[in-house]
């Protein structure tokens, strides 16, 4: 059962996303353009670009569906303009510098899809200066919320599920972001722009934004909602606002508040939010106030205070630690060694199996190890 | 004197220790025991006096004592630019 060929088939499934890429790609790409896919996939992205007359097109994707982009490349009679490249796009070098960089790295707020790392990165190294991308510019929008189901599956934690006190889970469920699929009359106020990315020049590391939004009806805020309209093209945006009739299919965020609060009409929710994109770390801060401006409640909220941290590994990230390789670190940096241009993958597994037979129950599980590390690190240029 | 955390740093209380992240450096501290207990109460109180006021309730210390070492956290959490210190209160 392949789930990530069937996670494909939905994004060729959603006509308003595909449609808004065919568009913003053929307004965007000029013949004889030089592309860059980041995060190709099946390719469908690069295949629009070759269609509007891109002279070649380079699709990178990490997550292993280079082979089959190869193949369906070649089925559509661009074999020869494609080039296929298997891995991370920060770790490739690329033979020419392209125009335009096209991609969908904008995830469901913008900034949880690696659209900001990987386009910057992309532009400072592969692009000419002047590159034009897809999307240009992504806009990031908030609105408070009623969202009682959604509530609930963070409140389940403190209702001692199967008899058991899981208290410390609700702390992580009401700091984290829930991908959820609204509908217009939940929203209790108008959405308001909380911030911008400017996918074609380098931003701030931290990404900051306060919005006011409106409440234009009572009921209970259980948070704020999140969601993102992407500039793909100079005339063609695309979005996963619940407010869209052209709406793709793609869940928006929504943002706890502790505790859910009743609002009133002519309230207002002013949220600040500071995100880390490089991190998906996110801060939201909430105020209520009434009619007449007095504050009546805040709320502050982390995805720090949701990550799920480990006190062995949060001791191995302070700038004093002094770490030792255990024994796997040892076994792993002894194959990188081995890699010397010289010896065969066959004399490296039998070497590492040799030198650390503890470890390995068989010559078959050395070898698994041993492949682990060569493909992707190794190569024989 | 009025103490406020940066917008640049997170912190949450994790196994009876304060850390705290950095955003703009991407490094993480921690605070335990007394260090711990002067952090949550500048986060709750955001005043020198307050915050040495509660401290003398819980340390038996001697208060010129616990002053100077509060001071000594402070100004190195202001080296750091994870606190801004002002005159007002």
């Amino acid at each position: 059962m392949s789930l990530i060929l069937d996670e494909h088939r939905e994004y060729l499934i959603d006509r308003p996303r595909v449609s808004a890429f065919e568009r913003a790609i053929s307004e965007v790409v000029k013949p004889g353009d030089v592309v860059l896919d980041l995060g190709a996939g099946t390719g469908i992205l690069g295949l629009f670009a070759l269609k509007a007359g891109a002279a070649r097109v380079y699709a990178v994707d990490g997550i292993g569906l280079t082979q089959l982009e190869r193949e369906i490349f070649a089925a559509n009679g661009f074999a020869d303009r494609a080039v296929c490249i298997k891995g991370l796009s920060t770790r490739v070098e690329l033979p020419e510098k392209v125009d335009v960089i096209v991609g969908d790295l904008i995830g469901r707020f913008g900034i949880d899809g690696g659209l900001v790392e990987f386009y910057t990165d992309a532009r400072r190294r592969m692009a000419r200066p002047g590159v034009r991308t897809v999307p240009s510019r992504v806009d990031l929008y908030v609105a408070p919320v009623e969202a009682p189901q959604t509530w609930a599956e963070v409140e389940f934690w403190r209702e001692s599920p199967a008899g058991f006190n899981f208290d410390r889970a609700y702390k992580i469920a009401v700091n984290t972001g829930h991908p959820v699929k609204y509908r217009p009359e939940q929203m209790l106020g108008k959405p308001a722009l909380l911030a911008t990315i400017d996918v074609t020049r380098d931003g701030d590391p931290i990404l900051s934004g306060t919005a006011v939004s409106a409440v234009h009806r009572a009921g209970t805020m259980h948070g704020v909602a999140g969601w993102f309209e992407a500039q793909l093209s100079p005339s063609v945006t695309m979005s996963n606002s619940p407010l869209r009739e052209d709406v793709i299919n793609r869940r928006a965020v929504f943002f706890p508040v502790d505790p859910p609060t009743a609002v009133a009409a002519n309230d207002s929710a002013r949220v600040t939010m500071r995100i880390s994109p490089a991190d998906t770390l996110v801060n939201w801060r909430v105020e209520l106030t009434d009619g007449a401006g007095a504050t009546r409640k805040k709320f502050s909220h982390s995805t720090f205070s949701g990550m799920l941290l480990n006190p062995e590994d949060l001791a191995k990230s302070r700038p004093d630690y002094v770490p030792k390789l255990t024994i796997w670190g040892e076994a792993r940096r002894l194959v990188v060694n081995l890699c010397d241009g010289k010896r065969s993958v066959a004399q490296i597994e039998r070497e590492v199996y040799e030198l650390h037979r503890s470890l390995f129950a068989s010559p078959g599980e050395a070898s698994a190890f041993v492949h682990e590390v060569i493909v992707p690190y190794g190569t024989s240029d | 004197m009025k103490i406020e955390i940066s917008d640049e740093v997170v912190w949450r209380e994790f196994e009876g220790e304060v850390v705290i992240l950095d955003l703009a450096s991407q490094h993480y501290f921690g605070l335990t025991g007394a260090g711990n207990d002067m952090w949550q109460l500048i986060a709750e109180h955001g005043s020198s006096d307050k915050v040495i006021e509660q401290l003398l309730t819980r340390y038996d210390v001697d208060p010129a004592n616990l002053k100077a070492d509060f001071e000594k956290l402070v100004n190195e959490l202001a080296a750091k630019g994870m606190v801004r210190v002002s005159s007002a209160d």
